[in-house]
């Protein structure tokens, strides 16, 4: 029965997705989450704790789970884990100074056991600003080929002007469905 | 073993940013005035609040921020914060700026803020380079000490000054420092003068010794309700946090309705007038500063009152004339007006730019209306002045308790409400009058706001103001204790 119904569920109705999207303090995860949601940017303050919203997009209701990036509340973000099938990593593209701290932090999550299946999407964002590192760049720069039994992808974005974000949905939804 | 020594330098490295944020140029947000600073912008090297710390780090090229609390700084963070401050940055972002003939964007009003932050560092437009600026630390240090004793230099920050005063045009120097000096304590009194003045006179014609004395407790109330004005400010950021704004009222409206005392004519009156009250006071969309947007609310608030006068001509025969002056022979409501909440609107409305425009202006219009009522009314109406500012005080309040909700930004980042905002408030408020309502705030907004899940900006204002109606501790507890016996004596509006 309940094989049944998430059968015809996962055929007629919409699915769900759980993401959780993380990334250094200033990254843009918050604009990413509000453009998607509002399709407008709007001028955020860093995040305490967490924003979370759901977004349909390609018959799939995302629930994006937006989580303060801080120091000191990176610890936090475990919290978050359970449950999570895709995780957003945003990067700040134009922050060169703290790639490598980001990179850190992605690894010591993804080391986690909670998150051993989840799909990585990072987000290389603030494609605008003029001394941003482009996708390629941040691959190397965090080690992204260095991930084994990760599905992994990596997208350019700019979330001010909403470039870049909904090809990174698009290939959440691909996995998605290609999954079951 | 490391992690202790890691442990013990954090701790020592937020002590002394405490010190620094406890220095007396540190303690106003570097870019909005706004008192007690949450982040330090390691961009420039100053301290600023939440809502300029969003605004900084949208700035292009964006700025650096920290929170104080929430992140760790290094030893060379510290010292470059050490280094700078808002001081120093203020000779150098600020140095060509003109206090007198220029005014800084009031911080209610974000979208200003902005553009003004936007002039300030990505046009540079009264910035000067730091060597040329430096110098002028010796002058301005001096000058600060023997002529403004609010503006104390401090140990940490001399020597490096010193250090950098040396090539030093002075004649430059000299010509800056003075403007640089004064415009903040004369835009500050600039703000309250007004207020203080028209109040301080309206008390005299009424000879009212009670208030005699409130006037001077505000100094003090001032520090702590600049915070208050701020959160409400915001609210005005966006109209459906506006909205969020009248749910105040509304839930401030319909609480006294339910407790009774009086007809809900009057009510019905009140309820528009509120709403006027809070385009005065915030008037985001208007987008015009202080007094200009008083104007347009006057009439309308003496209309309104006219009418509530009116009715309480009818409502208050009860009320003998002569007791009006003296408290402890008045009813209860009437002593409680006189005294303690007398005093909280003398500080709300004159330490209270925000609400000393929307309620100032209302409140005090009435005196000017009142000629249609008996003798008694302007006492009373000052009874009234001590409520609505104290509303105004319970609405700010609210507000504060959702930073999340009322930041013009805020609105989409509800569980901002958890520490980082409640720690800045903590310090400011201690002195208010109703220390009680504080615990409940946390609960109030930070859980409302939690549960409510959906931060999304425009609907996000009116479903707030659900939570807010039933959790405005002030609401709960002295207002509506007061309002029964308020209305039972007389109109409790008047």
């Amino acid at each position: 029965m309940g094989a049944f119904a998430s059968l015809m569920k996962g055929m007629f109705g919409s699915k769900e997705m759980r993401i959780l999207m993380v990334g250094l303090d200033a990254a843009g995860k918050t604009t990413v989450l509000y453009k998607l949601k509002l399709g407008e940017v709007v001028t955020t303050i860093p995040t305490i704790g967490f924003n979370v919203e759901t977004v349909e997009y390609k018959n799939i209701n995302f629930t994006v789970w937006d989580v303060g990036g801080q120091d000191k509340i990176r610890p936090l973000w475990r919290h978050y884990f359970q449950n999570t099938q895709a995780v957003v990593f945003v990067v700040d593209s134009n922050d060169r100074e703290r790639i490598g701290e980001a990179k850190e932090e992605l690894m010591r999550m993804l080391a986690e056991d909670e998150l051993a299946d989840a799909k990585l999407l990072v987000f290389a964002n603030k494609q605008d600003l003029p001394n941003a590192m482009n996708a390629a760049e941040i691959t190397d720069k965090l080690a992204l080929h260095t991930l084994c039994n990760r599905n992994w992808y990596i997208q350019a974005t700019c979330a001010t002007t909403g470039d870049g974000i909904y090809e990174g949905l698009n290939w959440l939804a691909m996995t998605i469905k290609k999954k079951k | 073993m490391a992690a202790s020594a890691k442990r013990k330098q954090e701790e020592k490295h937020l002590k002394m940013l405490r010190e620094m944020t406890s220095l007396p140029p540190n303690r106003k947000c570097f870019d909005c005035d706004q008192r007690g600073p949450t982040y330090a912008n390691m961009t420039v090297g100053s301290f600023v609040c939440t809502s300029c710390s969003g605004i900084l780090r949208g700035l292009n090229p964006p700025h650096r921020v920290k929170s104080i609390s929430m992140t760790t700084f290094t030893q060379q963070e510290i010292e470059y914060l050490q280094k700078h401050g808002n001081e120093v940055c203020k000779r150098i972002w600020l140095s060509l700026y003109d206090d007198r003939t220029t005014s800084v964007p009031d911080f209610r009003e974000p979208q200003k803020v902005k553009e003004f932050l936007q002039e300030k560092y990505e046009k540079k437009r009264w910035h000067v380079p730091p060597e040329q600026a430096k110098p002028a630390a010796p002058v301005h240090a001096s000058i600060s000490g023997s002529s403004n004793s609010s503006t104390s230099s401090t140990p940490e920050v001399r020597p490096l000054k010193s250090l950098l005063g040396e090539s030093a045009p002075s004649l430059h120097l000299n010509k800056n420092t003075p403007p640089n000096q004064s415009p903040v304590v004369s835009r500050g009194q600039s703000q309250q003068q007004p207020f203080h003045d028209k109040r301080f006179d309206l008390l005299s014609e009424l000879g009212g010794d009670i208030f005699a004395a409130p006037p001077n407790m505000n100094a003090g109330a001032s520090s702590s309700f600049a915070n208050f004005a701020h959160f409400n400010s915001h609210t005005t950021a966006q109209s459906a946090n506006a909205n969020a704004n009248f749910a105040n009222f509304d839930a401030f409206g319909s609480t006294s309705g339910s407790s009774g005392g009086f007809p809900s004519a009057p009510q019905a009156q009140f309820q528009p007038s509120n709403t006027g009250a809070g385009l005065a006071a915030g008037g985001g969309s208007a987008g015009v500063g202080g007094p200009p947007q008083r104007q347009p609310g006057v009439p309308a608030g003496c209309d309104r009152y006219a009418a509530l006068a009116e009715l309480d001509t009818v409502f208050g025969p009860s009320v003998p004339p002569t007791s009006v002056y003296n408290p402890t022979s008045t009813s209860q409501g009437r002593s409680v007006f006189g005294t303690e909440s007398g005093m909280s609107a003398a500080q709300a409305q004159q330490a209270l730019p925000g609400m000393a425009q929307g309620f100032g202006a209302q409140s005090t219009n009435p005196f000017v209306a009142a000629p249609a009522a008996p003798p008694t009314n302007p006492f009373q109406s000052n009874g009234r002045t001590a409520h609505m500012a104290a509303a105004a005080a319970a609405a700010a309040a609210g507000s504060m308790s959702m930073p999340a909700g009322f930041g013009n930004v805020a609105a989409f980042n509800l569980p901002t409400s958890f520490s980082g905002t409640f720690q800045q408030p903590f310090p400011g408020q201690a002195p208010f009058p109703q220390p009680p309502a504080y615990p409940q705030q946390p609960n109030g907004g930070g859980f409302a706001a939690f549960g409510q899940a959906k931060p999304v900006g425009t609907p996000f204002g009116q479903t707030m103001s659900g939570p807010m109606i039933s959790s405005n501790p002030f609401l709960g507890a002295a207002p509506s204790a007061q309002y029964p016996a308020g209305g039972s004596s007389t109109n409790p509006f008047l």
